[in-house]
């Protein structure tokens, strides 16, 4: 249980707070409500390249990390196609240094051409290291334009081209900040060792008098019912062995369908007796890794299987194997024991996740952005009320040919 | 607008008590109680890591196959039971250690730690499960063997310890059809069942808690190791450049490697602070000058790993191809100056405050103490090691940086291996 308050400033800023009395640290985490999906399309990649240019310095700390480092504290950041996160831990005697840092960057964050010029390369050659240079580095990049045509979650965080990446003008950042970086599109949420009313003083002190901005966002683009099954085949890879991905449609992070499609991805691939393992790993050796997880999107996301085939295994063999797994859902309800067994591991990993202060300042940001702070304690109840019939209809309604999208990554 | 607050003094590391004790049948047990938690962990240490195989794969073979069959239950029954019960098991191996960690909820205590003891004391290395293990492992193997990182990280240790020490990493496709049932069950006896372990208990530990454990691992018999532990001689080869080319690379890996300093030296808390204001953190020389300046690299690190017996340091970076001699001279500029001037009192006080944060999270809560506790007593130490480093670094001063710089790192004296597209 996070033992939580929450409030929100004039200006907008809401923050949660926890204590934790346990550790001499506290987490200041800051998340702002933008995403690669609010990007142009013609010029993807940029949140997250800002994400980069946030590190750049602001008018009275021309140099972030060195002020983190000075507070004994660390930090870093995250870009996902839904939301920016920040996070400084520092010494919990330290927390005004975390927040001024923050609230002097969101107040008057300092946006120079150099800066922008370096960071595109730093961000050009993580691009090349992760997405290029990495055996199946690229899957994600074929993987989502595939699935999505029309929602901006078609392009990845990274961007869809090192051109994107190049094309960013300092102009963009300055419009991109103003619009997005503002006290009325964040969340603060904090753990660790400091009291939730001393917490509540000092954000005031330092983030009241930030202006809101005020920025409607329009409507993101409907992803259209899929209709059709969909199939891409990328061949010659410079890869030793063929993997098979298969992504379906689901529903949001907020759906109730949500969490019966997580509990069937639980019960597929989570942990050494999830069936995928046992089955087609373990008895049938025709994957040497199979996994099924679902993305999690504020909007509507995916169910994603994706396996690397055993040596002298066919396409045709293994696509049929997991097929015959997933329509296993529709045809037999799952039993009692293995449904217990799936809820049981959840409600120890939400257990397990409240061990550290980070994940927990990390939790609630999360679902203060997805607009449902109450599931911050609520979710062990979610899952616990699902029952086998309910799993039935959501695989039944999941698992169509239609609603599909397969990529086949074949070896040179 | 507003300006920086002050800062507060640091604090000195807090740490929970932590008992030691001596079991009938010889095993050590450590107990890290932390009565706030509602979950625990044990982990269990053997003297059986790739040091002591009699050829590759074998140590983590059977480390690994504990889970996998024991006389009493299958695989698929041992992962069920820990699932059911929202427990994890997990395996570790390395060059002296190998370990079997249980993370359960306090409350099924006993359901989890008596299927554990089960597994370590009853294995029995179903050959049919073995092959899926080896099978998954070579995959692994075949993805990991096309990183140019991982064969930069692959050609630096043989340079450092010479091709055949248990160090360098020698594994080769063909070593995973080697592997038999029969290597893995003798190994296990030899060196699971037999000879030195260690038992750590962390988290919510209840008197129920460490009574089960005494009773389920301290009465078995434990004989003495049978054979004589290898000696195994280190072969170092000449330092300089060594190139692989890999034509297909995007990038090139560049890894910079020489003998570094152990945990237990009188110079390590000013190594540390060294390396750190070098390549240690976000804001070291390495980084300011190859990320932050030229772009060229989305990270620089330099780090030191300290061994039982022995210790490296190294620089790693990977870099679009066409920067690498770019960036192999920015390095060796780092270099020169570090070894030439001494830091300066500002660079040095900043890195002493962000350090004495660092070494703080590293002990920060239960699991992570007793993680630093398992590394320290390695060398028969424990966490009181935190205080003295502290100190030590405390009174560093730049000359002595600076001398430290001057023996250690004779650019003359390193490995510089590159692997990448050099050639057009």
């Amino acid at each position: 249980m996070i033992v939580f308050s929450k409030h929100t400033l004039d200006n907008g800023l809401t923050l949660l707070c926890n204590t934790d009395t346990g550790t001499p640290f506290v987490t200041v985490n800051t998340l702002y409500k933008v995403g690669s999906r609010d990007e142009d399309p013609e010029k993807t990649g940029f949140a997250h390249l800002f994400e980069h240019l946030m590190f750049g310095g602001s008018e009275n700390a021309p140099d972030f990390d060195r002020e983190v480092q000075a507070a004994g504290g660390e930090n870093n950041a995250y870009t996902t196609n839904d939301y920016t996160n920040y996070y400084i831990t520092v010494p919990a005697g330290n927390i005004e240094t975390a927040l001024w840092l923050e609230a002097d960057r969101m107040a008057a964050l300092t946006l120079s051409r150099k800066s922008l010029d370096i960071q595109k390369n730093v961000v050009m050659e993580e691009y090349k290291q992760r997405y290029l240079n990495a055996p199946y580095g690229d899957v994600w990049l074929a993987l989502r334009p595939l699935a999505y045509r029309v929602h901006p979650y078609r392009w990845p965080t990274i961007g869809i081209s090192l051109e994107h990446i190049e094309k960013a003008t300092p102009e963009d950042v300055r419009s991109f900040f103003h619009r997005f970086y503002r006290p009325d599109n964040a969340v603060i949420s904090i753990s660790g060792n400091i009291g939730e009313k001393e917490a509540l003083e000092k954000v005031k002190k330092w983030f009241g008098e930030i202006p809101p901005g005020g920025y409607r966002k329009a409507p993101l683009p409907v992803e259209p019912e899929q209709r059709d099954p969909r199939r891409l085949v990328l061949e010659e890879k410079p890869v030793p062995a063929d993997m098979l991905f298969k992504t379906y449609h689901m529903g949001s992070r907020l759906s109730d369908r949500f969490y019966c499609c997580d509990v069937i991805s639980d019960l597929l691939s989570n942990g050494q007796s999830s069936r995928l393992y046992l089955r087609l790993v373990k008895e049938k050796g025709i994957f040497s890794e199979l996994n099924a997880y679902v993305t999690g999107d504020s909007d509507p996301g995916l169910f994603v299987c994706s396996g690397a085939l055993s040596e002298g295994v066919g396409m045709e063999t293994a696509e049929k194997a997991l097929l015959e797994e997933l329509d296993r859902f529709a045809s037999e309800p799952v039993g009692e024991r293995e449904l217990r067994k799936v809820v049981n591991k959840i409600n120890a990993r939400l257990k397990y996740s409240e061990i550290n202060y980070q994940n927990k300042a990390n939790t609630m940001a999360l679902f203060e952005f997805l607009g449902a702070s109450e599931l911050i304690n609520g979710e062990g109840e979610k899952y616990g009320e699902i029952t086998a019939g309910q799993l039935q209809t959501a695989a039944r309604e999941l698992f169509r040919p239609e609603n599909s999208s397969t990529l086949l990554y074949l070896k040179k | 607008m507003k300006k920086a607050p002050a800062l507060s003094e640091p604090v000195l590391p807090k740490l929970l008590p932590h008992t030691e004790e001596l079991l009938p049948n010889g095993t050590e047990l450590v107990v890290v109680n932390d009565p706030n938690q509602e979950v625990f962990k044990l982990d269990i240490l053997y003297e059986s890591g790739s040091y002591y195989q009699p050829q590759p794969l074998v140590a983590s073979a059977a480390i690994n196959m504990l889970a996998e069959g024991t006389t009493r239950h299958s695989a698929a029954e041992i992962a069920e039971w820990f699932d059911y019960y929202g427990a994890y098991t997990d395996h570790h191996s390395g060059f002296r250690q190998a370990e079997l960690n249980l993370f359960s909820l306090t409350k099924y205590a006993a359901e989890t730690i008596d299927r554990v003891a089960e597994m370590a004391t009853e294995s029995t290395v179903p050959p049919a499960e073995l092959e899926v293990y080896l099978r998954s492992r070579r995959q692994q193997f075949l993805t990991e063997k096309q990183k140019t990182a991982w064969m930069a990280r692959k050609e630096s240790n043989r340079l450092l310890f010479g091709e055949h020490h248990p160090y360098a990493n020698q594994v080769c496709e063909a070593d995973y059809g080697r592997v038999t049932p029969e290597l893995v069950r003798d190994f296990y006896r030899e060196r699971i069942l037999s000879g030195r372990c260690c038992l750590i208990l962390s988290g919510c530990i209840t008197s129920e808690i460490k009574e089960r454990v005494v009773r389920t691992f301290g009465e078995t018999l434990r004989p003495p190791y049978t054979r004589e532990t290898p000696v195994h001689a280190y072969a170092p080869a000449a330092p300089g450049r060594y190139n692989i080319e890999k034509p297909d690379a995007v990038q090139t890996s560049i890894r910079i490697s020489k003998h570094g300093v152990r945990l237990p030296e009188k110079e390590y808390a000013g190594f540390l602070l060294l390396n750190t204001i070098f390549g240690g953190y976000f804001g070291s020389r390495l980084m300011s000058n190859i990320r932050e300046e030229k772009g060229y690299t989305y990270g620089i690190q330099s780090y030191n790993v300290s061994m039982p017996d022995n210790a490296y340091w190294c620089i790693v970076t990977d870099v679009d191809n066409a920067y690498t001699e770019a960036t192999l001279e920015e390095i060796r500029k780092e270099l020169d100056s570090i070894r030439r001037e001494p830091v300066g009192r500002e660079e040095l006080e900043l890195v002493k405050k962000y350090l004495h944060g660092e070494l703080l999270r590293e002990i920060d809560g239960v699991f992570a103490q007793t993680d630093a506790l398992k590394q320290k007593r390695i060398y028969g130490m424990d966490n009181d090691f935190y205080a003295t480093l502290l100190a030590g670094l405390k009174k560093t001063t730049p000359e002595e940086l600076l001398e430290l710089a001057q023996n250690y790192w004779d650019p003359e004296e390193m490995y510089v291996v590159t692997v990448g597209k050099t050639r057009p």
